[in-house]
């Protein structure tokens, strides 16, 4: 096989979002039958340069051949991903205008999740460029539920059916991302270790993610972000980030020590421990425990 | 077309789209905006003539309107100054105070009053001469003339003079004061709330709303205090406040003018009832048989600095909260006996 051919394929398999080995069952696959097609045309007396052209040529162009494939596993994933991203533009659209003509306020940040809204869109529709890969999607969601929480959280009217959309909004893009991480193109014991690890963590993740966005919204509100709170918040995010890479690589690999990393779980179970007992219920635990439950939240301590 | 040209197009599209939606909303806005815009800041006299304070590129002028004629010109604040509390002392006499206003540290909470420059300056109408009544550091809020004793009385925070202000350690110092000569005597700060709605009575006294804790407050008592209004003779040391509105009453007072036969003021009236939105009105109360009488039904929640230049006359200031967009204000004429409502043009 010619490196031309060979950078083809991977192009290919590379595009869908699928662990190594079927990435490669994939490329064996794909192989057989671009060979065969080669070797069709060499029988017409073509050379080997010009049947390996015609061969890819005929094949198809390898962006839609891997977003095809992708669809397959994932069926209307393209079409979910269309409707996300233009309803919640025109969510932000509809509420600034309304804005803008009820109160005469511009409110330009509205257009801050535009952002995301572009990424979501452009992973929608894109045939084109080779990283349609679920790690980007899925940052691109977080990104779009963040952005839309933040910027576009319907303040400025009280109706049900506002607040209805907002949230659908919202649920939208959290199903898209647990379907995004759960989509594997087979089911085995490997794959199955991987979807509960991307369950759990993602549950996690979002669980952290309310209970320190609450705490940095009530710093925000009758205080000041001091960075040294920056600092103290995104350590539970980094632990998160590694146990999550550990365990996904672990499993990537079948490794014997997949199991004994669940136990790295309970650094989530000692946080929200930590972030609901000192605070919310600090009469059921000595004072000591309370001082030591909220050093897992506030590491790093600076006193003026 | 092509998957790259479709793509490009989209983002294209959707982000150009977001650039002419922000180009609108600037017109729209700029369009709408109204400068000079009244700051909600006013007097009226008997006759019915105004003081109103508007503000201009950061800059905020004090005008006198007579018969609703066109606006003369009285005074322009320093750049990023503020014209407070302008009154009317005479016929042709007003006098008002320009500060610099709060410092403010990491975010709104955090302000500092110390610092603030003030000066009370008192105006002819006539001849628009103009004189310093006193100047100080720190906060000043209002300031009441009481005309049967010819003295100035003013509410501040944090307020010193002739000597360099320093930090305050905690809290603000809020308290009432009497301008003499230029200085500023302190003759009450009984309370951790800037005394409201200060007004003069024909014989002298002092009219003013403050929590019924004052003089004996902690910090348990300010959540079950209530704004009651009291009276005073100002030329009194110590200040004997003595309690003028219904001392059973449990909603707290805002605001009140006084009418012909006692007080009208401005309270909740689902206070024990609330469900999310205070319901504001105005009440009359009588001091003759000490008793409130039916509510206004203005209905209207920001509803503020009432003032009634005759007994069946009211004026007050509607604020209209736009969204995170700041305040706009609107002065109002209100007839009592006729329910009419006229809103006037302060920038005719």
């Amino acid at each position: 096989m010619s490196a031309k051919m060979n950078t083809y394929l991977l192009r290919i398999v590379n595009q869908t979002d699928c662990p190594k080995e079927e990435r490669q069952d994939m490329f064996d696959e794909m192989y057989d039958h671009l060979t065969l097609i080669k070797q069709t045309y060499v029988e017409q007396g073509y050379t080997e340069k010009e049947a390996e052209e015609m061969a890819m040529k005929e094949f198809g162009h390898e962006a839609t051949i891997g977003d095809g494939l992708q669809q397959a596993m994932f069926p209307y994933r393209r079409e979910l991903l269309l409707i996300l991203a233009l309803g919640s533009y025109l969510f932000v659209c509809v509420q600034y205008f309304s804005i803008l003509f009820v109160e005469n306020v511009a409110n330009y940040w509205l257009f801050m999740p535009a952002i995301a809204h572009a990424l979501i869109l452009f992973f929608s529709l894109n045939k084109t460029y080779i990283v349609n890969r679920k790690l980007w999607l899925n940052l691109s969601l977080v990104l779009h539920l963040l952005l839309m929480f933040v910027f576009a959280f319907p303040h400025f009217n009280d109706g049900l059916s506002w607040h209805i959309v907002f949230y659908s909004i919202l649920g939208g893009t959290i199903f898209l991302i647990y379907r995004t991480a759960l989509t594997y193109s087979f089911g085995n014991s490997s794959v199955i270790k991987k979807r509960i690890i991307h369950t759990v963590n993602i549950t996690i993740g979002f669980l952290l993610l309310i209970g320190i966005g609450f705490i940095l919204f009530a710093f925000l509100l009758f205080g000041d972000l001091h960075p040294i709170l920056l600092l103290n918040m995104s350590f539970p995010f980094i632990i998160w980030g590694i146990v999550y890479a550990i365990q996904i690589r672990l499993a990537n690999k079948s490794s014997k020590w997949l199991n004994i990393c669940y136990f790295l779980w309970i650094y989530a179970l000692l946080y929200l421990a930590a972030l609901i007992f000192p605070i919310y219920l600090p009469e059921l635990l000595a004072s000591d425990l309370n001082d030591l439950l909220f050093r897992v939240i506030y590491p790093i301590q600076i006193f003026d | 077309m092509t998957n790259k040209k479709t793509l490009l197009l989209s983002l294209i599209a959707l982000f150009g789209s977001c650039f002419l939606f922000m180009t609108v909303g600037f017109f729209v806005t700029s369009s709408q905006e109204t400068e000079p815009a009244f700051t909600g800041v006013y007097d009226v006299n008997a006759k019915e003539d105004l003081l109103v304070v508007t503000k201009k590129d950061n800059v905020e002028t004090l005008s006198f309107q007579k018969n609703n004629d066109h606006n003369v010109t009285l005074f322009d604040s320093d750049l990023d100054a503020y014209l407070y509390s302008p009154i009317f002392v005479d016929d042709h006499t007003a006098a008002f105070i320009e500060t610099t206003g709060y410092e403010y540290r990491d975010n709104q909470y955090d302000k500092i009053a110390e610092f603030a420059y003030r000066t009370i300056y008192s105006l002819d109408l006539i001849t628009n001469e103009r004189k310093v009544i006193a100047k100080a550091r720190g906060v000043l809020l209002d300031l009441v003339y009481i005309p049967a004793k010819e003295q100035f009385i003013a509410t501040g925070e944090d307020i010193s003079q002739n000597v360099e202000p320093q930090k305050a350690e905690s809290g603000s110092h809020s308290a009432l004061y009497l301008i003499e000569d230029g200085q500023l005597a302190e003759i009450y700060n009984g309370s951790y709330m800037t005394p409201s709605s200060m007004q003069a009575t024909e014989d002298g006294t002092l009219m003013l709303i403050l929590p019924d804790d004052q003089s004996n407050w902690t910090v348990d008592t300010m959540y079950e205090a209530v704004e009651r209004i009291y009276e005073t003779d100002p030329t009194e040391q110590p200040l004997q406040l003595e309690l003028v509105s219904n001392p059973d009453k449990i909603e707290p007072i805002t605001d009140f003018v006084q009418v012909e036969d006692g007080l009208l003021y401005q309270t909740i009236l689902n206070y024990e009832d609330y469900d999310g939105v205070f319901d504001y009105d105005l009440v009359p109360f009588s001091l003759v048989n000490r008793e409130e009488g039916k509510r206004l039904g203005l209905n209207e929640n920001g509803i503020e600095y009432l003032r009634a230049p005759g007994n069946d006359i009211l004026y007050y200031v509607n604020r209209t909260q736009a969204y995170r967009g700041g305040n706009a204000f609107s002065l109002h004429r209100y007839e009592l006996e006729t329910g009419t409502i006229d809103e006037i043009n302060v920038t005719p």
